[in-house]
């Protein structure tokens, strides 16, 4: 009954007028700034860090986790619109949303992506308020060695991720580790791959990855064959999910928030893996795999509600360690230790209406996201048939911009150019860009993980099967590797004897 | 209307500006309308760590006191490298300025093979802001209860145990290293990506020592899931009454601050410094002192002449650990 | 010498096996180490000569399976695209925010067909520009001068 007590107060604390009114002034802009590509919830956050120094605690950190989640939404639409995924988790939102709305079903899979985060938000905002302090407990197990494993098993399930051929799926994903390795090595410091550059030792930045990649080569593509054309290829059908989408829909939302709730746990990048991961058992379980990639509605409901439900107990480190699980957190703990708040365990004593407040909040801010949200679909479905002439220098300044305010330097601005050239290339090659960027992502960590394990069991390999979480996901590893070669070589086998024949 | 009535502020500013330039205005004619602009404070890390949070705490008092609005414009990357060249090569006229901090203005300087500034010809080191400990402290279940426990148990296993830092060159991690020479030591090395995830995995028990800044671990410590040993400062930290320091344990010359200051590119005329000295001691030592304490921090506020001291001896201080832990970043 | 048989596997085979041995020839001086004490250029390395072998991979696929032509490669829209997107970061610190703007939308903007210098053009783009301004300059405070050091700030 004392969970009944602390909502209740949580529910006064963020029931006060003034709270609702920063929860929806944080939903309204994080939707704003998701939408618009490349200026990300970190830029943001940042920019308004000295606005909340002015304001209670318990506002100013309701405000800035609703410009975090809020981002998480507005991220989508851009995906599905424009193919543009401006965070990691919309990456795979963009595969098949993009296509949906290139046959005139934008506005079906902008409401998926709306229903579908809803849903997930709020079973996962329960599980917060419920569990919090053992789930806390229950990522301190993961070591290491553990995530190493788990690094691999999103790395082999990645190989999924792709439509075209095997090959060329593992060589992306390498392209990408290989990427990843830019800049100064963890462990010994070293600069690899820096060319000498200063701008290069933190790494390359995701977003101009992605925004290069996507966007540009997206452009450029676009601009092959102009004749009559517009992102969207078919008349609009209908706003809201079909009673035959909501049949296709229920289960990946379901499973996207199973998946998704679990991974935000962990500290050490689980929520960057969440949209991945639900992409890849949707399409994994589904009956018709082969739709996947072209529009299926499915691979836009799994991978939405997971990257909303890990956007949501990722909260959970933050909110009973003080752990930040990614750079967003990281600035609202900044934001707390500025109020005077040490963030950590005793958050939750000292503090119980800023704790409460948090995260009925974010129940709340999710309800007002779905309403902001549902009647904007039509208008976005209108801006995107805005003829491509206008649409496209648009994107290209919004993306220029929000590279720039990474890190508040033109040469990232240069690099984004180049990773347009490389993303027009690959476009034209068959290559698809999506395995490169989650190789880009998952590599650093992987080596990171694989060398600390190492460094810590002082050279012994057998660390990553000794530790039972450890060796349960590799052994799904080996399973998951035989479901995707086993088809593969008797196909393979089938055609050799074809030829023969 | 927001744009009309800043332009026209703007405007009146550049005719002022020109204005006086044109008239052939002494240096101390401009310096007295210093700040006459808004006033760029190059933080160079990425937002939401203490060092900005410093930054900003500063940046707010200035702007109440100068009359002209300080902004932060974060420059991270290259552990505090790119922001700091970046204030160097501008102009020394008291409207950019920089945080410095014991990374990117001491240990960076041992740590880097090429470095494309000085840390101290390229800067006027116009004040010390604040200071901090780092500490030492270990999972609940580990053996050692004390800081001479500790010692003793290194000694009798070398290279059995590890510690986690900050990262390669970080000054949590030069600490430990400077008292693992003091001491005659060997421990080894874990490096993450910042404090956070390396006191993730001492909580979690994956290594059994931390170093990190005294401030990160105080809710830690006072649940019972972490125990300190010591701190590195010269004198105990306000956090921690009851923990000695290293010094205390009988390596006197084991004593490592993180620290952070302002300064700006070499050759700021001499009257800016005092004024943005005198503001600043004013800031750390009045409204911003609670909350700087309430990090466990020591706020600065010292002379120029004493910062540029300070840093000159930082500097020579951590090269010396550096090369003697074989550390290097590039 | 025999036909190419997939031009899009050729030519992506050469990208991999180029960017594996980039990957070998720029890491060569980094310290390997051993499996159990890894070096910073254990996994670099080991991903470089993974990708040049499935570079050759592709490579020898090309020669013996059959695919598609690349097709046309829409060169002026490429120049001008990655070319307007350059030409703003050159401009933005020099000229500032106005100029690198406005040229960035023109200049991308005559990538397409439909695109002409009019005066309806010229108004949009500057609108465009002065609405950025104010959003992300005005309202958000990124930190890009709108008027750059050419101007004399």
């Amino acid at each position: 009954m004392e969970i009944l007590g602390n909502l209740g107060l949580g529910l006064v604390t963020a029931g006060s007028l003034s709270n609702l009114l920063y929860c929806f002034l944080g939903v309204f802009l994080g939707t704003a700034i998701g939408v618009l590509p490349g200026l990300g919830p970190t830029a943001t956050i940042a920019m308004l860090l000295p606005v909340t120094f002015g304001l209670p605690s318990e506002s100013a950190l309701i405000m800035l986790a609703g410009i975090y989640y809020g981002a998480q939404y507005g991220g989508s639409t851009t995906a599905i619109l424009v193919n543009l995924p401006g965070e990691s988790s919309s990456v795979v939102t963009a595969l098949d949303g993009y296509q949906m709305a290139r046959q005139g079903k934008a506005g079906r899979a902008l409401a998926t992506a709306a229903i579908g985060s809803f849903f997930a938000g709020t079973v996962s905002t329960i599980l917060v308020a419920l569990f919090a302090p053992p789930l806390a407990e229950l990522a301190l197990r993961f070591g290491p060695a553990e995530y190493f494993s788990l690094m691999v098993l999103g790395l082999v399930a990645s190989i999924v991720l792709a439509n075209g051929s095997l090959l060329h799926a593992i060589a992306m994903i390498v392209l990408g580790l290989l990427l990843g390795m830019v800049g100064s090595d963890v462990n010994s410091g070293t600069a690899r791959y820096t060319l000498g550059l200063p701008e290069l030792e933190d790494g390359i930045g995701f977003v101009i990855v992605a925004m290069g990649a996507f966007a540009l080569g997206e452009i450029i593509s676009n601009l092959e064959d102009e004749s009559g054309r517009s992102v969207m290829l078919e008349k609009v059908t209908g706003l809201m999910p079909t009673r035959e989408d909501w049949a296709r829909i229920w289960a990946p939302i379901l499973r996207g928030t199973a998946l998704g709730s679990l991974l935000g746990i962990l500290p050490g990048g689980g929520a960057m893996l969440a949209s991945f991961a639900a992409y890849s058992l949707e399409k994994k379980v589904s009956r018709t795999p082969e739709a996947f990639g072209k529009g299926a509605i499915e691979g836009v409901a799994g991978p939405e509600s997971a990257n909303n439900a890990g956007a949501q107990t990722s909260f959970i480190p933050m909110l009973t360690l003080g752990i930040p699980s990614n750079p967003v957190m990281a600035l609202m703990i900044g934001a707390m230790v500025i109020q005077g708040i040490q963030p950590g365990p005793s958050v939750m004593s000292e503090q119980p209406k800023l704790f409460w407040g948090i995260i009925v909040s974010m129940w709340l801010g999710n309800l007002m996201l779905l309403v902001l949200n549902l009647p904007l679909i039509g208008l976005w479905v209108r801006m995107i048939r805005v003829p491509y002439h206008y649409l496209f220098p648009a994107i290209l300044v919004f993306c220029t911009i929000g590279v720039f305010s990474l890190n508040n330097t033109t040469f990232d601005v240069y690099l984004m150019g180049l990773f347009g050239l490389l993303g027009y290339v690959f476009r034209k090659l068959d290559c698809e860009p999506a395995p490169m960027l989650l190789g880009f992502i998952l590599g650093p960590m992987m080596e990171e993980y694989l060398r600390r394990a190492l460094l810590i069991s002082k050279g012994d390999l057998t660390i990553f099967i000794a530790r039972p979480i450890s060796a349960v996901m590799l052994v799904l590893v080996l399973l998951l590797l035989l479901t995707v070669l086993a088809p593969t070589v008797r196909r393979k086998r089938e055609e050799a004897f074809q030829e023969v024949g | 209307m927001i744009l009309n009535s800043h332009n026209r502020r703007k405007f009146f500013s550049i005719s002022a500006t020109l204005l006086a330039a044109a008239c052939g205005f002494s240096e101390i004619a401009l310096a007295q309308a210093y700040p006459s602009k808004q006033i760029t404070f190059v933080v160079p890390f990425p937002p939401g760590g203490t060092s900005d949070a410093m930054g900003r705490l500063v940046a707010q008092e200035l702007s109440k006191t100068l009359g002209q609005s300080v902004i932060v414009e974060n420059r991270g990357g290259a552990n505090g490298n790119i922001g700091a060249a970046a204030a160097a090569r501008s102009k020394p006229d008291g409207y950019t300025l920089v945080l410095s901090g014991i990374g990117s203005h001491a240990i960076n300087a041992g740590t880097y093979k090429n470095m494309s500034f000085d840390p101290v010809t390229d800067f006027t080191h116009i004040t010390s802001i604040a200071s901090g400990p780092n500490a030492i402290a270990v999972h609940p279940d580990f053996l050692a209860r004390t800081l001479q426990e500790l010692i003793d148990l290194a000694r009798k296993e070398p290279g059995k145990h590890n510690y986690a830092s900050s990262g390669t060159g970080s000054s949590s991690n030069m600490a430990m290293e400077l008292f693992k020479q003091k001491a005659g030591l060997k421990i080894d090395h874990i490096s993450y990506r910042g404090g956070a995830p390396a006191m993730t995995d001492v909580l979690g028990g994956q290594v059994p020592i931390l170093i990190t800044n005294a401030d990160a671990i105080l809710p830690h410590v006072k649940s019972g899931k972490l125990r300190i040993l010591a701190v590195t400062g010269s004198e105990r930290n306000v956090l921690y009454p009851d923990t000695p320091t290293i010094a205390e344990a009988g390596y006197p010359d084991v004593v490592a601050v993180s620290w952070t200051g302002l300064s700006a590119p070499a050759g700021l005329p001499s009257d800016i410094v005092k004024r943005l000295q005198e503001e600043t001691a004013k800031a750390v030592k009045g409204p911003v002192r609670q909350r700087l304490e309430a990090l466990g921090l020591t706020p600065g506020g010292v002379s120029s002449q004493d910062f540029t001291k300070f840093v000159s001896g930082e500097v020579a201080k951590w090269k010396a650990v550096a090369q003697s832990a074989g550390i290097t970043a590039e | 010498m025999t036909r190419i048989a997939s031009p899009k596997d050729f030519w992506a085979g050469i990208l991999y096996a180029g960017f594996g041995l980039a990957a070998l020839w720029l890491g060569r001086h980094y310290p390997i180490g051993s499996t159990g004490r890894m070096g910073p250029g254990y996994f670099p390395l080991a991903l470089g000569a993974l990708m040049m072998l499935l570079g050759l991979a592709s490579l020898v696929r090309s020669f013996l399976v059959a695919g598609s032509p690349v097709g046309i490669v829409a060169w002026k829209a490429l120049a001008l695209i990655i070319g307007a997107n350059c030409l703003f970061a050159w401009l933005l610190p020099r000229a500032g925010a106005v100029i690198a703007l406005t040229a960035l939308i023109l200049a991308s903007g005559a990538a397409s067909r439909q695109f002409h210098l009019g005066w309806r053009n010229l108004a949009i783009a500057l609108g465009l520009t002065l609405a950025c301004v104010l959003v992300f300059i005005k309202g958000l405070g990124v930190p890009m001068p709108i008027l750059g050091s050419a101007f004399g700030f």
